[in-house]
Protein backbone atom coordinates (compact mmCIF):
# COMPACT_ATOMS: atom_id res chain seq x y z
CA UNK A 1 0.00 0.00 0.00
CA UNK A 2 0.86 3.41 -1.00
CA UNK A 3 1.63 6.34 1.43
CA UNK A 4 1.51 10.20 0.63
CA UNK A 5 3.49 12.76 2.27
CA UNK A 6 4.52 16.70 1.76
CA UNK A 7 7.69 18.32 3.14
CA UNK A 8 8.24 21.82 4.09
CA UNK A 9 12.04 21.66 3.06
CA UNK A 10 12.97 25.34 5.14
CA UNK A 11 10.65 26.16 7.55
CA UNK A 12 11.46 26.80 11.17
CA UNK A 13 9.94 24.39 12.95
CA UNK A 14 8.80 27.07 16.11
CA UNK A 15 7.09 28.92 13.46
CA UNK A 16 4.46 26.55 12.09
CA UNK A 17 1.09 27.27 14.55
CA UNK A 18 -0.56 23.87 15.57
CA UNK A 19 -3.55 25.29 14.90
CA UNK A 20 -2.23 25.79 11.16
CA UNK A 21 -0.75 22.48 10.74
CA UNK A 22 -4.06 20.49 12.18
CA UNK A 23 -5.90 22.55 8.86
CA UNK A 24 -3.70 21.64 6.46
CA UNK A 25 -4.26 17.73 7.71
CA UNK A 26 -7.84 17.95 7.28
CA UNK A 27 -8.12 19.67 4.06
CA UNK A 28 -5.95 16.59 3.05
CA UNK A 29 -8.43 14.83 3.70
CA UNK A 30 -11.40 16.26 3.04
CA UNK A 31 -9.39 17.40 -0.77
CA UNK A 32 -9.03 13.39 -1.49
CA UNK A 33 -12.89 12.39 -0.48
CA UNK A 34 -13.88 15.43 -2.61
CA UNK A 35 -11.77 13.94 -5.73
CA UNK A 36 -12.99 10.15 -5.05
CA UNK A 37 -16.94 11.43 -5.43
CA UNK A 38 -16.07 14.10 -8.04
CA UNK A 39 -14.49 11.01 -10.13
CA UNK A 40 -17.08 7.92 -8.29
CA UNK A 41 -20.20 10.46 -8.27
CA UNK A 42 -19.94 8.58 -4.33
CA UNK A 43 -18.11 8.99 -1.07
CA UNK A 44 -15.92 6.62 0.00
CA UNK A 45 -17.09 3.19 1.56
CA UNK A 46 -16.32 3.15 5.97
CA UNK A 47 -13.17 1.53 5.20
CA UNK A 48 -11.61 4.35 2.48
CA UNK A 49 -9.74 6.61 5.38
CA UNK A 50 -7.06 8.91 4.90
CA UNK A 51 -5.48 8.71 8.24
CA UNK A 52 -2.02 10.72 9.65
CA UNK A 53 0.72 8.41 9.68
CA UNK A 54 3.41 10.61 11.28
CA UNK A 55 4.66 14.04 11.89
CA UNK A 56 8.90 14.27 11.66
CA UNK A 57 11.78 16.41 11.12
CA UNK A 58 9.74 18.77 14.04
CA UNK A 59 6.63 19.04 11.79
CA UNK A 60 8.29 19.71 8.56
CA UNK A 61 7.72 16.73 6.74
CA UNK A 62 3.80 14.97 7.34
CA UNK A 63 2.87 11.17 6.16
CA UNK A 64 -0.08 10.18 5.12
CA UNK A 65 -1.63 6.65 5.39
CA UNK A 66 -3.80 6.35 2.33
CA UNK A 67 -6.55 3.45 1.83
CA UNK A 68 -6.22 1.48 -1.23
CA UNK A 69 -9.57 2.94 -2.28
CA UNK A 70 -8.12 5.83 -2.05
CA UNK A 71 -4.64 5.56 -3.49
CA UNK A 72 -5.25 7.04 -7.48
CA UNK A 73 -6.78 10.37 -6.05
CA UNK A 74 -4.49 10.40 -3.20
CA UNK A 75 -1.46 10.61 -5.98
CA UNK A 76 -3.23 13.20 -8.13
CA UNK A 77 -3.98 15.39 -4.54
CA UNK A 78 -0.48 14.76 -3.47
CA UNK A 79 1.66 15.76 -6.39
CA UNK A 80 0.82 19.49 -5.66
CA UNK A 81 0.13 21.56 -8.98
CA UNK A 82 2.24 24.63 -9.59
CA UNK A 83 -0.03 27.88 -8.44
CA UNK A 84 0.20 29.16 -12.50
CA UNK A 85 -1.43 25.56 -13.56
CA UNK A 86 -5.29 26.00 -14.24
CA UNK A 87 -6.45 24.62 -11.14
CA UNK A 88 -10.31 25.17 -11.67
CA UNK A 89 -10.87 23.32 -14.51
CA UNK A 90 -9.25 20.44 -12.97
CA UNK A 91 -9.55 20.25 -9.21
CA UNK A 92 -12.65 20.45 -6.72
CA UNK A 93 -12.73 23.38 -4.66
CA UNK A 94 -11.92 21.83 -1.79
CA UNK A 95 -8.35 20.59 -3.45
CA UNK A 96 -7.82 24.28 -4.23
CA UNK A 97 -8.80 24.91 -1.01
CA UNK A 98 -5.63 22.61 0.48
CA UNK A 99 -3.47 23.74 -2.68
CA UNK A 100 -4.29 27.72 -1.02
CA UNK A 101 -3.31 26.48 2.53
CA UNK A 102 -0.30 25.00 1.55
CA UNK A 103 0.78 27.67 -1.21
CA UNK A 104 0.35 30.20 2.16
CA UNK A 105 2.84 27.88 4.05
CA UNK A 106 4.82 28.05 1.56
CA UNK A 107 4.81 32.16 0.95
CA UNK A 108 4.35 33.15 4.68
CA UNK A 109 7.52 31.03 5.66
CA UNK A 110 9.56 31.42 2.40
CA UNK A 111 9.83 27.70 1.88
CA UNK A 112 9.75 25.38 -1.26
CA UNK A 113 7.47 22.18 -0.37
CA UNK A 114 8.13 18.76 -2.02
CA UNK A 115 5.40 16.27 -2.04
CA UNK A 116 6.70 12.15 -2.22
CA UNK A 117 4.71 8.94 -2.37
CA UNK A 118 6.59 6.43 -0.09
CA UNK A 119 6.15 2.66 0.55
CA UNK A 120 4.78 1.42 3.62
CA UNK A 121 7.15 -1.69 3.91
CA UNK A 122 10.49 0.45 3.65
CA UNK A 123 9.54 4.24 4.70
CA UNK A 124 12.74 5.45 4.01
CA UNK A 125 12.16 4.89 0.02
CA UNK A 126 10.50 8.05 -1.24
CA UNK A 127 9.50 9.32 -5.12
CA UNK A 128 9.31 12.87 -5.26
CA UNK A 129 5.84 13.85 -6.50
CA UNK A 130 6.21 17.21 -7.12
CA UNK A 131 8.06 20.67 -5.86
CA UNK A 132 7.06 24.01 -5.59
CA UNK A 133 9.08 26.96 -5.13
CA UNK A 134 8.75 30.13 -3.19
CA UNK A 135 9.38 31.76 -6.80
CA UNK A 136 6.65 29.55 -8.37
CA UNK A 137 4.01 30.91 -4.94
CA UNK A 138 5.22 34.36 -5.71
CA UNK A 139 3.56 34.57 -8.49
CA UNK A 140 0.05 33.83 -7.77
CA UNK A 141 -2.74 37.12 -7.81
CA UNK A 142 -4.97 37.11 -5.22
CA UNK A 143 -7.97 40.13 -4.74
CA UNK A 144 -9.88 41.10 -1.06
CA UNK A 145 -12.78 42.18 -1.48
CA UNK A 146 -15.78 43.40 0.95
CA UNK A 147 -19.23 43.38 0.44
CA UNK A 148 -22.29 42.86 2.28
CA UNK A 149 -23.92 39.49 2.13
CA UNK A 150 -26.34 36.95 3.24
CA UNK A 151 -26.18 33.57 4.42
CA UNK A 152 -28.76 30.82 4.81
CA UNK A 153 -27.59 28.13 7.46
CA UNK A 154 -27.80 26.81 11.41
CA UNK A 155 -26.20 28.69 14.62
CA UNK A 156 -23.97 26.19 15.86
CA UNK A 157 -21.98 28.01 18.72
CA UNK A 158 -22.60 31.52 20.22
CA UNK A 159 -20.38 33.53 22.64
CA UNK A 160 -16.73 32.85 23.89
CA UNK A 161 -14.15 35.65 25.45
CA UNK A 162 -15.09 37.59 21.82
CA UNK A 163 -18.80 37.61 20.87
CA UNK A 164 -18.60 35.14 17.95
CA UNK A 165 -21.84 33.15 16.26
CA UNK A 166 -21.22 30.19 14.31
CA UNK A 167 -23.06 29.40 11.28
CA UNK A 168 -22.70 26.15 9.54
CA UNK A 169 -24.07 26.33 5.99
CA UNK A 170 -26.21 23.96 4.39
CA UNK A 171 -22.84 22.08 2.87
CA UNK A 172 -21.80 21.75 6.33
CA UNK A 173 -18.81 24.41 6.12
CA UNK A 174 -18.71 26.42 9.54
CA UNK A 175 -18.16 30.28 9.50
CA UNK A 176 -17.03 32.03 12.90
CA UNK A 177 -19.00 35.23 12.51
CA UNK A 178 -17.91 38.30 14.53
CA UNK A 179 -21.16 39.71 16.15
CA UNK A 180 -21.99 42.79 18.48
CA UNK A 181 -22.83 41.56 22.16
CA UNK A 182 -26.80 42.19 21.61
CA UNK A 183 -26.37 40.03 18.22
CA UNK A 184 -24.70 37.65 19.91
CA UNK A 185 -26.92 37.17 22.73
CA UNK A 186 -29.76 37.19 20.30
CA UNK A 187 -28.26 34.41 18.28
CA UNK A 188 -28.34 32.05 21.36
CA UNK A 189 -31.98 32.34 21.48
CA UNK A 190 -31.40 30.59 18.04
CA UNK A 191 -29.01 27.77 18.71
CA UNK A 192 -29.57 25.33 16.49
CA UNK A 193 -31.75 26.55 14.54
CA UNK A 194 -31.87 28.10 11.03
CA UNK A 195 -31.27 31.50 9.97
CA UNK A 196 -30.69 34.01 7.80
CA UNK A 197 -27.96 36.61 8.26
CA UNK A 198 -26.64 39.90 6.61
CA UNK A 199 -23.45 41.14 6.83
CA UNK A 200 -19.95 42.56 5.72
CA UNK A 201 -17.75 39.64 4.06
CA UNK A 202 -14.28 39.87 3.57
CA UNK A 203 -13.62 37.55 0.68
CA UNK A 204 -10.65 36.69 -0.70
CA UNK A 205 -10.26 35.67 -4.70
CA UNK A 206 -7.39 33.75 -5.61
CA UNK A 207 -6.84 30.75 -8.27
CA UNK A 208 -10.36 30.64 -9.28
CA UNK A 209 -11.50 30.08 -6.50
CA UNK A 210 -13.07 32.28 -3.38
CA UNK A 211 -13.28 32.38 0.22
CA UNK A 212 -15.55 34.42 3.08
CA UNK A 213 -12.24 34.79 5.36
CA UNK A 214 -13.93 37.09 7.41
CA UNK A 215 -17.86 37.78 8.14
CA UNK A 216 -18.90 40.77 10.60
CA UNK A 217 -23.06 40.10 10.97
CA UNK A 218 -24.73 43.06 11.23
CA UNK A 219 -28.43 40.93 11.53
CA UNK A 220 -29.77 37.71 11.98
CA UNK A 221 -33.05 36.39 11.54
CA UNK A 222 -35.05 32.73 12.41
CA UNK A 223 -35.16 31.44 9.02
CA UNK A 224 -38.16 29.34 8.63
CA UNK A 225 -37.52 27.16 4.93
CA UNK A 226 -40.75 25.46 4.11
CA UNK A 227 -41.51 22.60 1.50
CA UNK A 228 -41.67 24.33 -2.26
CA UNK A 229 -45.46 22.86 -2.30
CA UNK A 230 -46.22 25.00 0.86
CA UNK A 231 -44.01 27.86 -0.41
CA UNK A 232 -45.89 28.03 -3.94
CA UNK A 233 -49.29 27.83 -2.02
CA UNK A 234 -48.33 30.88 0.72
CA UNK A 235 -46.86 32.94 -2.56
CA UNK A 236 -49.98 32.72 -4.94
CA UNK A 237 -52.15 34.73 -3.79
CA UNK A 238 -49.98 37.83 -4.11
CA UNK A 239 -48.82 37.10 -7.72
CA UNK A 240 -51.29 34.63 -9.59
CA UNK A 241 -53.52 37.56 -10.61
CA UNK A 242 -50.39 39.67 -11.73
CA UNK A 243 -49.19 36.45 -13.99
CA UNK A 244 -52.75 35.40 -15.27
CA UNK A 245 -53.13 38.81 -16.59
CA UNK A 246 -49.99 37.50 -19.51
CA UNK A 247 -51.29 35.56 -22.30
CA UNK A 248 -48.03 33.51 -23.04
CA UNK A 249 -45.75 33.59 -19.98
CA UNK A 250 -42.89 31.80 -22.00
CA UNK A 251 -42.89 34.24 -24.37
CA UNK A 252 -42.83 37.24 -21.68
CA UNK A 253 -40.13 36.56 -20.54
CA UNK A 254 -38.20 35.65 -23.29
CA UNK A 255 -39.07 38.64 -24.64
CA UNK A 256 -37.22 40.30 -21.19
CA UNK A 257 -33.85 39.05 -22.04
CA UNK A 258 -33.85 39.44 -25.75
CA UNK A 259 -31.51 41.99 -27.16
CA UNK A 260 -33.77 44.98 -28.16
CA UNK A 261 -32.52 46.24 -31.39
CA UNK B 1 -26.38 14.96 5.03
CA UNK B 2 -26.73 18.01 3.85
CA UNK B 3 -30.25 18.86 1.69
CA UNK B 4 -30.03 19.20 -2.38
CA UNK B 5 -30.26 23.28 -3.89
CA UNK B 6 -32.14 23.36 -6.64
CA UNK B 7 -32.68 26.65 -8.26
CA UNK B 8 -35.25 27.71 -10.36
CA UNK B 9 -34.96 29.68 -13.84
CA UNK B 10 -38.09 32.57 -13.90
CA UNK B 11 -40.08 30.14 -16.77
CA UNK B 12 -40.54 27.08 -14.14
CA UNK B 13 -41.51 29.31 -11.77
CA UNK B 14 -44.35 31.32 -13.50
CA UNK B 15 -46.01 28.51 -14.52
CA UNK B 16 -45.96 27.37 -10.98
CA UNK B 17 -47.96 30.13 -9.71
CA UNK B 18 -50.29 30.80 -11.93
CA UNK B 19 -53.55 29.72 -12.04
CA UNK B 20 -54.86 30.82 -15.28
CA UNK B 21 -54.94 27.96 -17.99
CA UNK B 22 -55.61 27.17 -21.33
CA UNK B 23 -56.05 23.84 -22.87
CA UNK B 24 -53.05 23.58 -24.40
CA UNK B 25 -50.96 24.60 -21.30
CA UNK B 26 -52.65 21.78 -19.08
CA UNK B 27 -49.91 18.89 -20.12
CA UNK B 28 -47.22 21.48 -19.02
CA UNK B 29 -48.60 22.52 -15.71
CA UNK B 30 -49.68 18.76 -14.56
CA UNK B 31 -45.67 17.75 -15.67
CA UNK B 32 -44.49 20.86 -13.65
CA UNK B 33 -46.79 20.57 -10.47
CA UNK B 34 -45.55 16.50 -10.34
CA UNK B 35 -42.56 17.72 -10.45
CA UNK B 36 -42.88 19.90 -7.31
CA UNK B 37 -44.70 17.43 -5.71
CA UNK B 38 -41.45 15.10 -6.05
CA UNK B 39 -39.05 18.19 -4.74
CA UNK B 40 -41.12 18.58 -1.78
CA UNK B 41 -41.50 14.79 -1.10
CA UNK B 42 -38.06 14.82 -0.67
CA UNK B 43 -37.11 17.82 1.24
CA UNK B 44 -35.25 19.97 -1.26
CA UNK B 45 -33.93 23.39 -0.62
CA UNK B 46 -34.93 25.76 -3.28
CA UNK B 47 -32.79 29.04 -4.31
CA UNK B 48 -34.34 31.91 -5.92
CA UNK B 49 -31.48 34.32 -7.62
CA UNK B 50 -32.10 37.28 -8.09
CA UNK B 51 -32.16 38.21 -11.60
CA UNK B 52 -34.81 35.33 -11.49
CA UNK B 53 -36.85 37.62 -8.93
CA UNK B 54 -36.03 40.51 -10.54
CA UNK B 55 -37.99 39.12 -13.81
CA UNK B 56 -40.44 37.99 -12.02
CA UNK B 57 -41.62 41.43 -10.22
CA UNK B 58 -41.95 42.84 -13.13
CA UNK B 59 -45.21 41.68 -13.89
CA UNK B 60 -46.13 43.67 -11.16
CA UNK B 61 -48.03 47.05 -12.43
CA UNK B 62 -47.71 50.93 -10.68
CA UNK B 63 -51.63 50.04 -8.99
CA UNK B 64 -51.85 50.34 -5.32
CA UNK B 65 -53.40 46.86 -5.37
CA UNK B 66 -50.02 45.47 -7.38
CA UNK B 67 -47.93 47.29 -5.14
CA UNK B 68 -49.66 45.66 -2.17
CA UNK B 69 -49.40 42.70 -3.53
CA UNK B 70 -45.89 42.88 -4.15
CA UNK B 71 -44.68 43.69 -0.39
CA UNK B 72 -46.57 40.86 0.82
CA UNK B 73 -44.98 38.58 -1.62
CA UNK B 74 -41.47 39.83 -1.32
CA UNK B 75 -42.21 39.52 2.73
CA UNK B 76 -43.43 35.81 2.18
CA UNK B 77 -40.31 34.86 0.41
CA UNK B 78 -37.75 36.66 2.43
CA UNK B 79 -39.15 34.64 5.29
CA UNK B 80 -39.76 31.46 3.69
CA UNK B 81 -37.37 30.91 0.59
CA UNK B 82 -33.56 31.08 -0.17
CA UNK B 83 -32.27 34.73 -2.35
CA UNK B 84 -29.29 35.04 -3.10
CA UNK B 85 -28.05 38.26 -4.26
CA UNK B 86 -26.04 39.04 -7.14
CA UNK B 87 -22.92 39.99 -5.92
CA UNK B 88 -19.06 40.62 -6.36
CA UNK B 89 -18.40 36.97 -6.18
CA UNK B 90 -21.70 36.09 -8.48
CA UNK B 91 -19.80 38.91 -10.65
CA UNK B 92 -16.87 37.42 -10.92
CA UNK B 93 -18.09 33.89 -11.77
CA UNK B 94 -20.69 35.62 -14.62
CA UNK B 95 -18.24 37.37 -16.10
CA UNK B 96 -15.88 34.05 -16.32
CA UNK B 97 -18.68 32.00 -17.99
CA UNK B 98 -19.68 34.99 -20.12
CA UNK B 99 -16.32 35.05 -21.24
CA UNK B 100 -16.24 31.50 -21.98
CA UNK B 101 -19.53 31.23 -23.88
CA UNK B 102 -19.02 34.54 -26.00
CA UNK B 103 -15.26 34.02 -27.57
CA UNK B 104 -13.59 31.26 -25.11
CA UNK B 105 -13.42 27.61 -25.05
CA UNK B 106 -17.44 26.75 -24.49
CA UNK B 107 -18.11 29.21 -27.49
CA UNK B 108 -22.16 29.44 -28.29
CA UNK B 109 -23.21 30.43 -31.55
CA UNK B 110 -23.85 33.77 -31.72
CA UNK B 111 -26.81 33.10 -34.30
CA UNK B 112 -28.25 30.86 -31.53
CA UNK B 113 -27.97 32.80 -28.60
CA UNK B 114 -28.27 36.39 -28.48
CA UNK B 115 -26.08 38.17 -26.37
CA UNK B 116 -28.60 39.75 -23.97
CA UNK B 117 -30.05 36.43 -23.51
CA UNK B 118 -26.57 34.96 -22.47
CA UNK B 119 -25.58 37.79 -20.04
CA UNK B 120 -28.88 36.52 -18.49
CA UNK B 121 -28.03 33.07 -18.30
CA UNK B 122 -24.61 33.52 -17.21
CA UNK B 123 -25.60 36.06 -14.46
CA UNK B 124 -28.05 33.06 -13.09
CA UNK B 125 -26.00 30.41 -13.80
CA UNK B 126 -23.25 32.01 -11.75
CA UNK B 127 -25.52 32.89 -8.66
CA UNK B 128 -26.47 28.98 -8.91
CA UNK B 129 -23.06 28.26 -9.13
CA UNK B 130 -21.81 30.30 -5.80
CA UNK B 131 -24.95 29.00 -3.96
CA UNK B 132 -23.46 25.80 -4.69
CA UNK B 133 -26.65 24.87 -5.93
CA UNK B 134 -26.84 21.03 -7.03
CA UNK B 135 -29.38 21.55 -10.44
CA UNK B 136 -31.10 24.43 -11.61
CA UNK B 137 -34.18 23.66 -14.05
CA UNK B 138 -35.41 26.00 -16.38
CA UNK B 139 -37.75 24.88 -19.64
CA UNK B 140 -35.13 27.50 -21.67
CA UNK B 141 -33.48 25.21 -24.42
CA UNK B 142 -30.98 27.64 -25.30
CA UNK B 143 -30.15 27.99 -21.67
CA UNK B 144 -29.97 24.31 -20.90
CA UNK B 145 -26.97 24.06 -23.71
CA UNK B 146 -24.81 27.19 -23.14
CA UNK B 147 -25.06 25.35 -19.27
CA UNK B 148 -23.99 22.30 -20.89
CA UNK B 149 -20.93 23.42 -22.53
CA UNK B 150 -19.64 24.94 -19.22
CA UNK B 151 -20.49 21.82 -17.27
CA UNK B 152 -18.79 19.39 -20.24
CA UNK B 153 -16.12 21.90 -19.68
CA UNK B 154 -15.94 21.35 -16.08
CA UNK B 155 -16.20 25.19 -15.45
CA UNK B 156 -19.68 24.68 -13.92
CA UNK B 157 -20.95 22.01 -11.48
CA UNK B 158 -24.35 23.09 -11.90
CA UNK B 159 -26.73 20.56 -13.81
CA UNK B 160 -29.06 22.64 -15.68
CA UNK B 161 -31.78 20.60 -17.10
CA UNK B 162 -35.71 21.28 -18.05
CA UNK B 163 -38.30 20.00 -16.19
CA UNK B 164 -38.06 15.73 -16.08
CA UNK B 165 -41.00 13.86 -18.26
CA UNK B 166 -41.14 11.43 -15.51
CA UNK B 167 -40.05 12.66 -11.94
CA UNK B 168 -39.45 9.29 -10.75
CA UNK B 169 -36.88 8.13 -13.39
CA UNK B 170 -34.93 10.79 -11.48
CA UNK B 171 -35.59 9.32 -8.00
CA UNK B 172 -32.58 7.45 -7.16
CA UNK B 173 -30.97 10.65 -7.33
CA UNK B 174 -32.19 11.94 -3.86
CA UNK B 175 -31.56 8.73 -2.34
Amino acid sequence: MDGYGMRFLSISPKELSASKLGELIKQYEIAIRSEYKESTGSKPEDGGIVALDSIEDNCVTLRFFVAALLVTVGARVTRIPKPNQCLTERYTSASRRLYEQIYSIGSSYNTPIESFRFSQGDQSKTEVLSVVSPEDISQIATARLKSIKKLYGKVVSVGGLDPKIKIQLADGETISCNATIELTQKAAGYLYESVKVTGLAKTCYSLGTSSVTEFTIHCIDKFEELSIMDLFARLKPNISDQLDRIDDLDEYFMDIREDTE
Amino acid sequence: MSKKKIVLDTNVLSWALRDKLKESDRPKKIKAEKYFKHLSDNNVSIVLPAVVLFELLSVYSDTDSDQRDKIQFMDTLSRHCQVTDFDDESAVVAAEYFNLTHSGACRDDSAEREKSKRKTDTMILAQAACEKADELITNDRGFIKLAGKLYEARKCKVTVTDIPEDPQIDIEEFM
